[in-house]
């Protein structure tokens, strides 16, 4: 009972349908990339595996038991965010000892070290941290914990390039030291993905993509060909995107679940989609381009 | 190799983390203690230039009589104890230990024995605060009277005692209008109006039933049995709060 | 009224010094360690158990003559003297006058409470001289609750500022001395009042004036006789 499982999970906020039916499966020890826009629900559905929340309807198990106000829980769980809650009484190197007698795992040498690492000063206090500092802290907090379940929600938030680097190359380390359920929520696809073993991508409360990082990036193809004959034989196919490059040919994006020789009769040439378009063209179905706005301007203007 | 480094799940036991939550409090909120050093200044302030008098004259003979008490020390210490009670039942301190090992049983239990370690802090400084009040006045001021035979034990449990009650009950009530906002205001609503008939108003029967109480040990009980419900009423209405941060 | 503005002055004073000591150990409006917090209510509270400790050594009553067994505690009793009693305490002659008894009518002495006025009228028997002398007897003060009975340190009454006129068939006595005693009740008690049975609760006073502090002795020539219950008879 060493997973965490999301059973036909909803949630509403009054009649808003934030999370719709949402089923997930996480083991011991994987690490998961949980992505999607703003708005999709993340931090909801992130809020409520903690016990933070209790869904609408739906059963959460985490550890084989309903995470909310779950003290079990919390023991072995880490939420790491912006709004994680340190107290403003007592200085960084004070808050640190008394992590530690919370947290059964926790590692008080990687602890001191990062701290040094990165040069924080022990006797301030938290709020009166830099943003990329306040982040680096928390990261310290949750790589020291060592919390059997551990998530991040947007860690490196505010810090520079050199430091984020470095973090990630801590966390891998981190979770590579003790493997666990890591659960990490980021905009920033292109840093993290390699980080990651699995992908969730979340949109308007429904799940898009449940599976291993892989599948993802193999999820679609990019075929670039004339604009007549892709474009036609791409509408009956998964279509995720589709542009004009030039006068003649267009640029499509589909559904990667179709033979290799479909492939080459109607696309010239074939390309892989990087996961962050492949991010934004399947979370983009619904909604269009930009471009659109300014098309129906182009027309009127033209007659 | 991955044996070794294999996670297990750590098994929690309750009242170690309400411990560990009282004393994490304890250095959270120190400023709480600090306060009480502060109020307690200005209520000994308070003690020793109140006056209340009366005259006598027989003749040309006139008496002047000062009456000091040491109740404002008290009522101060109330209001602390009041405050710092109700900063505990907010929605913030719940939030705050969301960062930590906790659950809502395990914050309300420390909570509660926040309140204990509070009423007794304050109760043992008033008593020691009034003594050292009347070596203060008894220096200063002869010719002189004081209660010589104060029964001090009694004073410290009496006094612990409607500490621990105003406690419970601040929290209780903060807790209440977290969370029950609807039936709060009713509660209030219906007390403001009961109380503008003193016959049936609760707040009397209130009184005579806890001041009007004669025999100590049915006052230690009737107390002990309100501040108990008080404690059970907001573990029951904290039980199903969400975590707001 | 001195000690008010004294103690005031006092105790602000103590409180400026505690804030300036804080300024210099660390900002009061700043975060303060709580291992600093601690250690300050660790010492305010064995301040306070030196207080209250050197409060119950030092802090006794003073001048106690007695303990009451009984408080005498009726509506409208009387206080009396007579010589003995008189003799038995510390009392002190503050005046002395004599006149011709012919001239005075000694019956009864009345005690006039706004200014001290004694009417003392010739009792219906003629002779020489009538001699008058003024003792004044120490203040006592009861305290009811506690029953004990407390002595006033013992101030005369100046005897410049006593008068003595006769008139036709009247002698009147005015004493304009003022005295003032001020004395402090403390109640440190605050809840255990409900405990305590209280009997006759209320014409209940905590302290209350033995109405025994001056008197009028009158000697008279040994042929005239009056009865020692004669003296100055003050009503409550």
């Amino acid at each position: 009972m060493n997973e965490i499982k999301v059973d036909h999970v909803t949630k509403k906020y009054g009649k808003k349908v934030v999370l719709n039916d949402l089923n997930i499966t996480l083991n011991y020890p994987s690490i998961t990339g949980l992505i999607g826009r703003n708005g999709s629900g993340k931090t909801t559905l992130l809020n409520m595996l903690i016990g933070y929340k209790k869904p609408s309807s739906g059963v959460i198990k985490v550890f084989g038991e309903n995470p909310f106000d779950s003290l079990f829980v919390s023991t072995n769980t880490l939420f790491v965010d912006d709004r994680m809650q340190i107290p403003n009484t007592l200085n960084l190197n004070e808050i640190l000892i008394e992590m530690g007698r919370f947290y059964p795992n926790w590692d008080e040498q990687l602890a001191s070290k990062l701290f040094n690492y990165f040069d924080l000063p022990p006797n301030s206090l938290h709020q009166n941290l830099s943003k990329g500092k306040k982040s680096i802290f928390n990261m310290i907090v949750g790589l020291s914990a060592y919390a059997y379940f551990t998530v991040f929600d947007e860690p490196m938030t505010g810090m520079d390039e050199a430091v984020r680097k470095d973090m990630y190359r801590a966390l891998l380390k981190n979770y590579l030291e003790k493997p666990r359920i890591m659960i990490i929520s980021s905009h920033h696809l292109k840093e993290v993905e390699y980080l990651l073993e699995n992908l969730i991508l979340l949109d308007e409360g429904s799940i898009v993509f449940d599976g291993d990082i892989e599948a993802f990036r193999n999820y679609a193809v990019g075929l670039t060909g004339k604009v007549g004959k892709l474009e036609k034989w791409a509408e009956t196919k998964d279509l995720l995107y589709h542009e004009r490059v030039a006068i003649d040919d267009a640029y499509v994006v589909i559904k990667n679940n179709v033979s290799q020789a479909e492939l080459d009769l109607y696309s010239q040439k074939q390309s892989p989609v990087e996961t962050r378009d492949l991010l934004i063209y399947l979370t983009n179905k619904r909604r269009g381009v930009i471009d659109d706005v300014f098309k129906t301007d182009e027309i009127e203007s033209s007659k | 190799m991955m044996s070794s480094k294999q996670m297990k799940l750590s098994q929690v036991n309750e009242w170690d983390v309400i411990k560990q939550s009282t004393v994490y409090k304890l250095k959270v909120y120190n400023h709480i203690f600090y306060s009480l050093f502060i109020y307690q200044l200005i209520g000994f302030l308070f003690v020793i230039n109140s006056t209340s008098g009366t005259g006598m004259s027989m003749g040309s003979l006139i008496i002047n009589l000062e009456y000091k008490t040491a109740h404002a020390l008290f009522y101060i210490t109330l209001i602390w104890l009041i405050i710092s009670s109700a900063q505990l039942g907010l929605k913030q301190s719940r939030s705050l230990m969301s960062g930590v090992v906790t659950n809502n049983k395990t914050h309300c239990f420390s909570n509660g024995l926040l309140i204990l370690l509070m009423s007794v802090i304050g109760a043992v400084t008033i008593v020691l605060l009034s003594m050292t009040a009347e070596l203060f006045l008894y220096l200063f001021n002869t010719p002189y009277s004081t209660d010589f035979s104060i029964n001090y034990f009694l004073e410290l449990l009496s006094a612990f005692l409607y500490l621990l009650l105003a406690g419970n009950l601040a929290y209780f009530i903060t807790n209440l209008v977290m969370r029950l906002k609807l039936i709060a205001y009713l509660f209030l609503f219906i007390l403001f109006i009961s109380s503008l008939i003193p016959e049936i108003s609760p707040i009397t029967y209130f009184y005579y039933f806890l001041f009007k109480e004669m025999n100590i040990f049915l006052f230690i009980i009737k107390i002990s049995l309100l501040i108990v419900l008080l404690f059970i009423g907001s573990l029951a209405i904290t039980r199903q709060m969400e975590v707001e941060r | 009224m001195i000690f008010l503005g004294l103690s005031i002055v006092i105790t602000l004073l103590v409180i400026l010094s505690v804030v300036l000591l804080m300024k210099r150990t660390f900002l009061i409006k700043g975060k303060k360690s709580s291992s600093t917090v601690y250690k300050i209510l660790g010492g305010y509270v064995v301040i306070l158990c030196a207080g209250a400790i050197l409060s119950l050594i030092l802090v006794e009553p003073e001048n106690v003559m007695d303990e009451l067994t009984e408080v005498p505690f009726d509506e409208g009793e009387f206080f009396e003297y007579n010589l003995d009693y008189l003799n038995s305490i510390e009392n002190s002659l503050v005046y002395e006058t004599e006149f011709p008894v012919k001239n005075v009518n000694l019956t009864e002495t009345i005690n006039n409470h706004d200014e001290f006025e004694t009417i003392i009228l010739r009792k219906e028997e003629n002779d020489d001289l009538v001699e008058i002398a003024y003792y004044e007897a120490p203040i006592y003060l009861i305290n009811y609750r506690e029953k004990k009975r407390y002595r006033m340190p013992l101030e005369l009454s100046d005897h410049k500022q006593m008068e003595m006129n006769l008139t036709d068939s009247e002698l009147v006595w005015t004493n304009h001395t003022k005295r003032e005693y001020d004395f402090l009740i403390y109640t440190p008690s605050i809840f255990v009042q409900q405990f305590i049975e209280q009997k006759n609760k209320e014409s209940f006073d905590d302290i209350d004036i033995d109405a025994n502090f001056s008197t009028l002795l009158i000697r008279v020539p040994s042929s005239m006789s009056i009865d020692e219950d004669e003296f100055i008879v003050i009503e409550e």
